[in-house]
């Protein structure tokens, strides 16, 4: 852009498409206004293209290519130059007044609007068109309303009608003073505005304006200012605060404007005058709106401003919320309403028996007491139906009591909380080999996108490759070809920088088969003190040290032994493979595979033959372990006879060096984690090296692919050991288990070992929901076998809980799903044991959430029966007050004295 | 495909006047008599008054809402459906994952239906201001449609509104009903069971969770397994919270899942005095319907569309469309006739109610049935047979995809599956890919353009 032609001194012809082109580009507003003044509509209409033109020319590239230096400044400036001639030169030349408006749109997003209001107003009042009473409307709607104010008032003034106060103008006038300062001069401009007291009101009926009220925008403080200097109507304001809380909406959205109706402190009297809407924001899907609005009804209705039925009709809306503070209030209102009004007794204890279906017990024993306190002011038939409502809705102890205070009979036959039995335990069945190369092809995919959903996948695919890649290795690599190579391109950085992970080593299992014959591959049999280098080979600046391993380490090794050796003509059939689903491997099948290795004269796989072993029974019976020549056999044989590896100490980690770890960064968490990888192996020398260390703070995948569901079944006669890997994680580097893991420990246990019983508490106090869950279906799976002990899990809860006294609050829904599940006596064990760890004089005061296994506990006595006391409980029923863990012991206490 | 748009004309706007008056406005669609502009349905009163228009709103809420992404703006209109004994209002979430459907049985319903057919309502911020401030058990006057015009012309029309429909939104809003017509019940809860239930459900945005019956109520499960439900993004339910006070029982349906499956919708439907209120929502909450595909296989075939042809000219917005009297008057077996259903519910031609357990005829008054033929997996595999690049040998079928192919199984059972990585993620839980629906496409018989064009040039030499 030369100086000349910014200074649109250039020689054109004048009144040519090039004459505007250069008064465009000069930003020349006023000579615009020149060039149409006069000229008809035809002749205003072959200035479209040049129009246009022009504006196309002002990029960033255009600029660049013409300028010799690049100045973003500069190029800046000549948008802005451009844009205040082209939304007169746009007036003056398009032909309707939505075209207009869309075109100034488009010169909007590449600049901003720069107006000069003169030349719009001479543009317009020369043509005149038939349209230019809509053009503001269009433009306000059009537009985007950050800096279109400017143009929308120039065009109505020019059209000298005023413009319609659409959501798109008043939106427009809003931004403005979005993000003035206190201090700014914004706040004086805003207080100044003529259209303050019209449009402010206003801007509540648009969602888009939610940004301006909240806690970070200024701009509610300066609607409060004006509203306090009067000069906005208060109750318009107000009004447009209820209308915009009535219509809902975000978490964030709602926050800034309640903030902005509680500021203004509405008096009785205005709640009283907009009482309608105040009620109807007591079904608001925001708590704290509805708590509110609750409080501000009350108040009202304290005063004497509120009718009693509105009243009766707020308070019942209330007592239907989830909330706990709500309720309660609701309750005691209506306790209070029907003193003031003792003729509408029966109608208020109907509203108040509503809060019999609430959450928290506590809410139930008030409503039970306020209806009790009235029970003599109330009709016959009114107390039967109220003992009916609480016989469905609340626990067989607060029925009974409620009951009493009505002067009934309980009905004998009433219903007890009904449990069902536990669903009859259906063992996991054997996952069968895979049929077709085909087939494998599929599952090979699916285990380089997702977990396998259970161990045997994993199993099943390494018999499969070493299976089809012996009896067709050609068709082999042809059907793993099409998986082998979509994933490459996308693994292949990740391969050669990164360690083995089982993901990867699946793929590069597939690859070895794929590639079973280029003449780079040399078949060999790999120790695993060969392959660990291989595996654990990462790029030199990878950021993670890996100072640990991980149970994943025995899936990645025993795929990359079978890769090193695929194309082997002596390759041997795998002996690991489990002929169970829990993993376990029957010692006579693996004296049969051994025997038919020997008579073909294959010698078995290093790592596979130790996987084999691992996965024995502890007893293997009367086995037949004679006649073995080779080593292979001779060591099954061995092991048989007890000459096995020595197996760690299997010690639960205590969750407070856990916490430590997660927590703080002090020198117990660092000595906790230093000790924990003093335990794993450095550089393993067989796959039973692994042993020791693999299950203590187990070092995470790069890529997730930790596939813990497959670790119980790498030591199915230990489950102890797995146990304590997906019992949780010290920190990120550790593996956090998965839900589904919890599930297949729980199907391998035995009633020997006890370390399930530990993970079920981890994941029952976990934060997370689904690991919660994961805890109660595992519970749910021992005790459907038979192997629950509720005592176990309360002892292992209680080492949590010392680490995590708050976890008993997420524990007891759990042990309620646990009884719902059909393991109410089981839930029962737990809850009894667990309790008195939970009360002084264990612990200085009761835990938090107490009271809510109090009411558990109450629950499952009365519904199986329990007449045995526990003495913690019976010692806080004893205590005085009426706090409400002592209350919810009391209960407990008559529940096991009820017999 | 490029986004279409629908413009809404009403000849007022809606309200719900002092009077109490609940005055909804119609624009478009389709009756017994044909096309109309602005048809009338029903004239009367609606059920209980509160329940009624918090019910309404929760529809018109769902209209509203984008559950994922929910920073974009979403603003179409609910669809009213009068099947003459009732009236059903639906709508589908900006996000394409929430389908709720209101149904006002008979018993909520005292009046006169004029008209049956489907069309848009008008729910403008003014009718759901005035909705929040409706209480009170007493009924509510309604009528859908203007009173007093000529139902086939365009006078008078005073509020529009354009407002875009994507290609998936049109496809998610007509498939949702075939993707869970085979959904059978797995919980119900009880009143208090329900609100219990729903207000202590884990906010979990994004997360996917599994609930089991356990006693009286649904419990979280770690995996899914048989009889659990699947329920992604709990606070997708919240419109039913407003409801729960007024005390109907929840159903809960899902299809039969097997351990280890892969998300999947769910059906919520919520009892109300004389209403229902039906929530759908989709296997995760940032999956739409349109994604599942549940239907590309019954798409692909032609003789389905003949059968859905057939069985649509039967149709006369029936509250329950009964295969077996289809079947009669078709003269179609029963299983065509069910899946020409299938194939009208991807057309947006016919709805599912859980409850009764039956299809439900309605007209979506948009070009859902375009929409649902330009599925990007369906063109994909035409492409591949235009390519020219499937073959099978015996059991398997080897797919040319550019540099690089895929095979495609067939089991013993007939089942496809395939190498691709669509199909290793989803495991067949979003429908076929575009290699399995080209391979079973060749395999009946069907081939590609060039193929085609091949024929009828050797045709032509003969």
């Amino acid at each position: 852009m030369s100086t000349d032609s910014a200074a649109g001194s250039i020689s054109v012809q004048p009144g040519s498409a090039e004459h505007l082109t250069s008064l465009l580009a000069a930003g020349n507003a006023t000579a615009i206004a020149a060039f149409f003044h006069g000229m008809s509509e035809k002749e205003r209409r072959t200035f479209v293209k040049p129009l246009r033109a022009q504006l196309k020319s002002v990029s960033w590239r255009v600029y660049s290519e013409q300028s010799s230096s690049w100045d973003w400044n500069d190029f800046k400036a000549v948008q802005r130059r451009t844009s205040r001639a082209q939304i007169p030169a746009s007036m003056a030349v398009l032909s309707t007044a939505s075209a207009v408006a869309k075109y100034l749109r488009t010169v909007q997003r590449q600049s901003t609007l720069e107006i000069v209001p003169d030349a719009i107003r001479q543009v317009l009042a020369d043509r005149n068109p038939d349209w230019l009473s809509e053009l503001a409307d269009e433009l306000s709607a059009t537009l985007s309303p950050e800096g279109a104010l400017p143009v929308v008032q120039a065009v109505a003034a020019a059209a000298g009608v005023p413009p319609t106060l659409t959501p798109g103008l008043v939106r427009a006038w809003a931004v403005r003073f979005r993000w003035h300062d206190h201090r700014d001069r914004g706040k004086a401009a805003f207080l100044a505005d003529p259209a303050l007291a019209a449009l402010l009101p206003l801007t509540f009926d648009d969602d888009d304006n939610d940004d301006l009220y909240t806690e970070w925008a200024n701009f509610g403080k300066f609607a409060h200012l004006a509203v306090s200097q009067g000069l906005v109507p208060r109750a318009d304001m107000l009004d447009g605060s209820l209308r915009r809380l009535l219509r809902g909406g975000r978490l964030s959205a709602m926050q800034g404007h309640l903030a902005f109706w509680t500021a203004m402190a509405a008096t009785d009297e205005e709640i009283a005058a907009r009482i309608s809407s105040c009620i109807s924001l007591l079904s608001s899907q925001n708590g704290t709106v509805a708590k509110v609005f609750l409080a501000s009804v009350k108040k009202a209705s304290d005063a004497g401003h509120v009718d009693l039925e509105l009243a009766l009709e707020a308070a019942s809306i209330a007592v239907t919320r989830s909330e706990k503070n709500i309720v309660k209030t609701a309750l005691g209102w209506l306790d209070a309403l029907a003193t003031a009004h003792p003729d509408r007794v029966a109608e208020i204890a109907g509203y108040t028996a509503v809060a019999f279906g609430a959450q928290g017990a506590d809410i139930q024993e008030r409503a039970v007491k306020l209806i009790g306190k009235r029970a003599k002011a109330l009709a016959e038939a009114d107390r039967v139906r109220l003992a009916a409502e609480g016989e469905v809705y609340l626990p067989s102890d607060l029925a009974a009591t409620l009951a009493g205070l009505l002067g009934l009979e309980q009905d004998a036959a009433m219903p007890e909380a009904g449990y069902l039995d536990v669903a009859p335990y259906e063992p996991r069945p054997l996952l069968p080999p895979i049929g077709s190369p085909a087939e494998l092809a599929e599952q090979v995919s699916s285990l380089m996108h997702t977990a396998p959903s259970e161990a045997m996948l994993f199993e099943r695919v390494l018999e499969a490759v070493v299976t089809f890649s012996r009896a067709d290795a050609p068709g082999l690599s042809e059907a793993l070809a099409p998986v082998v190579e979509r994933a490459h391109d996308r693994w292949e950085w990740s391969l050669e920088n990164y360690p083995d992970t089982p993901s990867t080593a699946v793929y590069r299992l597939a690859e070895a088969a794929v590639r079973f014959d280029a003449k780079k591959r040399k078949p060999h049999r790999a120790s695993v003190h060969e392959l660990w280098p291989v595996v654990r080979k990462q790029k030199p600046s990878y950021s993670r040290r890996r100072d640990r391993t991980s149970p994943a380490d025995f899936l990645v090794l025993r795929a990359a032994e079978y890769t090193a050796a695929l194309g082997l003509p002596d390759l041997p059939a795998p002996l690991a493979i489990p002929t169970a689903a829990n993993g376990s491997l029957d010692p006579e099948v693996l004296a049969e595979r051994l025997r038919a290795a020997e008579s073909e004269a294959l010698v078995p796989l290093e790592a596979d033959l130790h996987q084999a072993l691992l996965r024995l029974p502890v007893d293997c019976g009367d086995v037949d372990t004679s006649g073995f020549a080779s080593e292979a056999g001779k060591r099954f044989a061995a092991w048989v006879a007890g000459e096995r590896v020595a197996f760690p100490d299997a010690t639960m980690p205590d969750p407070r060096m856990r916490d430590g770890v997660r927590i703080r960064s002090d020198a117990e968490a660092d000595a906790y984690l230093k000790r924990m990888e003093r335990k794993h192996a450095s550089h393993p020398a067989t796959l039973l090296d692994l042993l020791p260390g693999v299950w203590f703070e187990a070092e995470q995948q790069w890529d997730e692919s930790d596939w813990d569901i497959c670790w119980p079944a790498i030591l199915p006669s230990h489950p102890d050991l797995p146990a304590i890997a997906l019992a949780g994680a010290a920190d990120w580097s550790s593996v956090e288990p998965s839900p589904e893991s919890a599930l297949a420990l729980a199907e391998q246990d035995d009633p020997v070992h006890a370390g399930t019983h530990y993970v079920i508490a981890s994941r029952m106090i976990h934060a997370e929901a689904g690991l919660r869950a994961s805890g109660v279906d595992a519970a749910l799976v021992l005790a459907a076998r038979g192997l629950f002990d509720g005592v176990r899990v309360a002892e292992a809860l209680t080492v949590r809980l010392t680490a995590e006294p708050a976890g008993l609050r997420r524990v007891v829904p759990c042990l309620r799903d646990l009884a719902n599940g059909g393991a109410a006596g089981q839930a029962w064990d737990t809850v009894a044991a667990l309790l008195p760890q939970a009360l002084p004089p264990v612990r200085t005061k009761a835990l938090s959430g107490t009271a809510e296994l109090l009411v558990l506990g109450t629950e499952l006595a009365g519904a199986l029966k329990v007449r045995t006391s526990i003495d913690a409980v019976t010692a806080a029923a004893e205590k005085k007050g009426g706090s409400a863990v002592a209350n919810a012991a009391r209960r407990l206490v008559g529940a096991l004295g009820a017999g | 495909m490029t986004s279409t748009a629908q413009m809404y004309g009403y000849v007022r706007a809606s309200s719900l006047g002092p009077d109490g008056l609940l005055d909804l406005q119609t624009s478009g669609g389709t009756t017994v008599a044909g096309p109309a502009a602005h048809p009338r349905f029903f004239s009367g009163f609606l059920g209980e008054a509160e329940p009624a228009a918090a019910a309404l709103l929760g529809v018109a809420n769902v209209a509203q809402a984008r559950y994922w992404r929910p920073n974009l703006a979403a603003l179409r209109d609910p669809v009213v459906t009068c099947n003459g004994d009732r009236l059903r209002f639906e709508s589908f979430s900006g996000c394409c994952g929430v389908y709720a459907r209101l149904d006002v049985l008979e018993s909520g319903l005292d009046g006169t239906a004029l008209d049956r057919g489907t069309t848009n309502v008008d729910v403008n911020n003014d009718l759901r201001l005035a909705l929040t401030r409706v209480r009170g058990g007493d009924p509510l006057r309604l009528e859908v449609g203007p009173e007093g015009l000529e139902a086939t012309t365009f006078d008078g029309t005073v509020v529009e509104r354009k407002v875009p429909l994507p290609p998936r939104w049109l496809r998610g809003f007509a498939e949702v009903q075939a993707v869970t017509s085979g959904y059978d019940l797995r919980a119900e809860l009880r009143a208090a069971d329900a609100a219990r239930f729903l207000r202590s459900l884990p906010n979990a945005p994004r997360g996917v969770q599994w609930l089991v019956p356990a006693g009286r109520t649904l419990r979280l499960a770690a995996t899914a397994g048989p009889g659990a439900v699947c329920l992604a993004g709990p606070q997708r339910l919240k419109e039913l919270l407003p409801l729960l006070r007024f005390g109907g029982a929840l159903r809960v349906y899902g299809p039969n899942l097997t351990r280890g499956s892969g998300p999947v919708a769910s059906v919520w439907q919520l009892d109300l005095p004389g209403m229902r209120l039906v929530l759908t929502l989709s296997p995760e909450i940032t999956r739409g319907f349109s994604g599942e595909g549940a239907v590309l296989s019954a798409l692909a075939g032609d003789e389905v569309i003949d059968d859905a042809e057939t069985v649509a000219a039967l149709l006369a917005f029936d509250a329950r469309v009964e295969p077996d009297r289809l079947a009669e008057e078709s003269g179609l077996p029963v299983a065509r006739v069910r899946a020409a259903l299938t194939q009208l519910g991807t057309a947006g031609r016919v709805g599912y109610d859980h409850a009764d357990a039956a299809y439900f005829h309605r007209e979506l008054p948009y070009d859902a049935e375009r929409a649902a033929k330009q599925n990007p997996r369906l063109r994909a595999a035409r492409d591949l047979l235009d390519a020219n690049a499937v073959s099978w040998d015996s059991a398997i079928a080897t797919i040319v995809v550019e540099d690089h192919v895929q095979r495609v199984r067939a089991a013993a059972d007939g089942a496809l599956s395939c190498t691709c990585q669509w199909y290793a993620k989803y495991q067949g839980g979003r429908g076929p890919c575009k290699h399995i629906l080209a391979a079973d496409a060749y395999r009946r018989g069907e081939r590609g353009l060039a193929e085609s064009a091949d024929d009828e040039e050797l045709a032509g030499t003969r």
